[in-house]
């Protein structure tokens, strides 16, 4: 046996034990179609993504105690969710992935499109791959959902998760390129709010200087300089919605159609806020 | 992209038809993006569609190409009415790969001659029943082989990648070998072209989305000079396709070959007494069987469809997975240390590693095998195990 490999597959062991139970069974029911030894074409692999989803169960469960209303809305087959995206952290794209494979009935491994700059990084270049995560690009998004999986599109991209707290459940401008791909490639669409996630790192200021200078996207100044807070997520999820038309049509057509599910978005949001009674519980 | 699929094919029609004066102006800039409707020329335009679709009113394979006829270059033969048995070229014949498509080719079309020409001389039981031309393409003599042969099919495999010959031989070999074997094809009236080069020529990036398809562009040269003449030589291949539709082209881009004969950088790699891999990266790769490769090779001689295509193995799997599947002892090392090592290594010349394989191991470069499925009928036959069981690591 190799050293290499050998070292590897003990760690390995040793982990299987902390392995939470639930996450790896429905990991293995996820319909899927993998290569013998494992892997999809986009190096997902469930006996890897068992650990990341072990730690994602528990902050599931006890962390962001995440509440979700609407699950069934999920069609089989291909669809897109698209949600609104906030808390600097992408925690909300992880927890909604979590729910869906926790509660998803078949359990559904929700694919994130993820930065370009993620894959030059090592370790998030060896891993997100390993729990379903993909480059965001529409080829990508085109090839994935053509294998009738489910995508996961944050619209307001960038200027979502940089939010400032003021703003926070305030929709930023949506891109029009998951309505394109959406038209192209007939998938319904599920609207989804995300509550909770906008006020787990509240920034009061983007310090956009030392941003460029340490490469991110922003650089939130606020009192935990990004890190979540556990607020209590709660998720809705609406029923699919089906758009017909040329996924050519110009930017002001598409416009129109984006803005319908921004507007249920909008909807679940406020639904949501009005129905709580706190923030942290 | 899809509201060019409908005007794409008749744009490109009229461009033919008008070439007659202007002949190769403006075509190579519109070929590559024009790769997929090349293919799909060949299957009558329908999107995933069978060759077939003749039947469906629009106008025959001959018609489209006496449309889109573009005076060949003077002095061209005719093509003589071939009655009996053809005659099929193979350049690269000696090479791991040349041997194993020549052994296929031996034992399933009884109906051609196979002619070999190469650099070196042919090792292989058979070799007595190949007319063999020592030859290198870019000798002057070699045109003669063409001027005598009468060939019907071409299968140009003739690359190599062995950085221990000098870089400007290797262009010379790669790309003006490639430019005057097309050349001859033209002018000698060959009927069909078959050329493989590598899925490498999409090269291995950190933006690269996943199931890449033949019409995406080939940007492996974008770092790498030692990658450039296999681009370069592919790119004039796909202009070529469009410079002279009236021969059947067809350009295959295997992944990663594996395989008992081959000696692929990568299986070169694999094979290492210790595998330095990049700690923190564990890309996503594919490999295919050398037999696998030749079969493709045959079908593309045997189909009316032409094209690019990409040739995959059965899977897509990452470095670490195929080192730990064939027992390899590995390195983990950062990403300077391994480029490092491989630029050492190459700069001695003793090893046909070069740097470029680097990106290889840190970035994904899966490509899609669907349309060498739906249009060549390729579906490779050999399971990823035994692919991986054919490589030794010692």
């Amino acid at each position: 046996m190799p050293l290499y490999f050998g070292v590897q597959r003990l760690v390995r062991r040793a982990l299987d034990r902390l392995v939470d139970a639930r996450a790896a069974a429905r990991l293995r029911e996820i319909p899927n179609r993998l290569n013998e030894y494992g892997y999809d074409a986009w190096g997902f692999n469930p006996e890897w993504a068992k650990y990341f989803f072990t730690i994602a169960a528990w902050l599931y469960r006890y962390y962001w105690r995440v509440e979700v209303h609407g699950i069934e809305h999920v069609p089989r087959g291909r669809v897109l969710l698209i949600a609104n995206h906030g808390g600097q952290l992408p925690a909300d794209g992880f927890m909604l992935a979590t729910a869906l494979l926790l509660e998803g009935r078949p359990p559904r491994l929700v694919r994130g499109m993820a930065e370009r700059w993620f894959p030059t990084l090592p370790f998030f270049s060896w891993a997100m791959p390993r729990f379903g995560q993909v480059v965001g690009n529409p080829h990508n998004c085109v090839k994935l959902l053509e294998n009738e999986e489910a995508v996961m599109v944050f619209p307001e991209g960038v200027r979502g998760s940089g939010k400032l707290f003021r703003d926070r459940y305030r929709l930023m401008e949506f891109g029009h390129g998951f309505m394109r791909l959406a038209l192209r490639t007939r998938t319904p669409i599920v609207p989804v709010g995300i509550i909770g996630s906008e006020e787990q790192a509240p920034s009061f200021a983007d310090l956009k200087p030392l941003a460029r200078l340490l490469g991110f996207p922003y650089f939130p100044l606020g009192p935990t300089l990004g890190l979540p807070l556990p607020t209590k997520y709660r998720i809705y999820l609406d029923e699919p919605l089906v758009f017909e038309g040329d996924p050519d049509e110009p930017d002001r057509e598409m416009a129109k159609k984006v803005e319908v599910v921004k507007a249920k978005i909008a909807r679940l949001l406020h639904y949501g806020l009005a129905s709580r009674k706190a923030v942290f519980w | 992209m899809s509201a060019g699929h409908s005007e794409r094919t008749p744009r490109l029609e009229a461009n033919g038809a008008a070439a007659g004066a202007g002949a190769a102006g403006g075509q190579p800039a519109a070929a590559p993006g024009g790769t997929r409707a090349a293919a799909e020329r060949g299957s009558e335009g329908a999107p995933g569609g069978d060759a077939g679709g003749a039947a469906r009113g629009e106008p025959s394979r001959e018609q489209r190409l006496a449309a889109a006829f573009v005076p060949p270059m003077p002095g061209v033969l005719e093509a003589a009415p071939r009655t009996g048995r053809r005659r099929l070229l193979i350049t690269g014949i000696s090479g791991g790969l040349g041997k194993v498509v020549f052994r296929q080719l031996r034992e399933r079309k009884h109906d051609v001659d196979i002619v070999g020409l190469a650099r070196s001389p042919l090792h292989d039981v058979f070799r007595g029943e190949v007319e063999m031309h020592v030859v290198d393409l870019t000798q002057n003599r070699a045109e003669d082989v063409f001027r005598e042969g009468e060939f019907d099919t071409v299968v140009h495999l003739a690359f190599e990648d062995d950085p221990r010959r000098p870089a400007a031989e290797r262009y010379k070999g790669n790309v003006i070998g490639t430019m005057r074997l097309l050349d001859w094809c033209a002018r000698y009236a060959v009927r069909k072209v078959v050329v493989a080069t590598s899925a490498m020529v999409y090269g291995a990036h950190p933006d690269n989305p996943t199931l890449i398809d033949e019409d995406m562009p080939t940007r492996a040269d974008q770092n790498w000079s030692m990658l450039r003449d296999l681009v370069e030589a592919d790119r004039y291949v796909v202009a070529w396709m469009w410079k002279y539709p009236e021969v059947e082209t067809t350009l295959l881009r295997p992944v990663h070959v594996l395989g008992p004969t081959v000696a692929s950088a990568f299986q070169f790699y694999l094979t290492r007494p210790l595998v330095p891999v990049i700690a923190g990266f564990d890309p996503m790769t594919q490999v295919v069987h050398e037999q696998d490769v030749a079969r493709a090779v045959v079908l593309a001689v045997d189909s009316e469809a032409w094209g690019v295509f990409n040739i995959v193995g059965p899977g897509a799997l990452p470095v670490q997975e195929i080192l730990e599947q064939i027992g390899a002892e590995v390195a983990p090392l950062s990403t300077t240390a391994v480029r490092a090592l491989f630029h050492a290594l190459w700069r001695l010349k003793l090893v046909p590693l070069s740097p470029h394989l680097v990106d290889f191991l840190r970035y994904p470069l899966v490509v899609s095998g669907d349309k060498a499925e739906q249009q060549l009928g390729y579906r490779p036959r050999i399971p990823l195990a035994d692919t991986l069981a054919s490589v030794r690591w010692r």
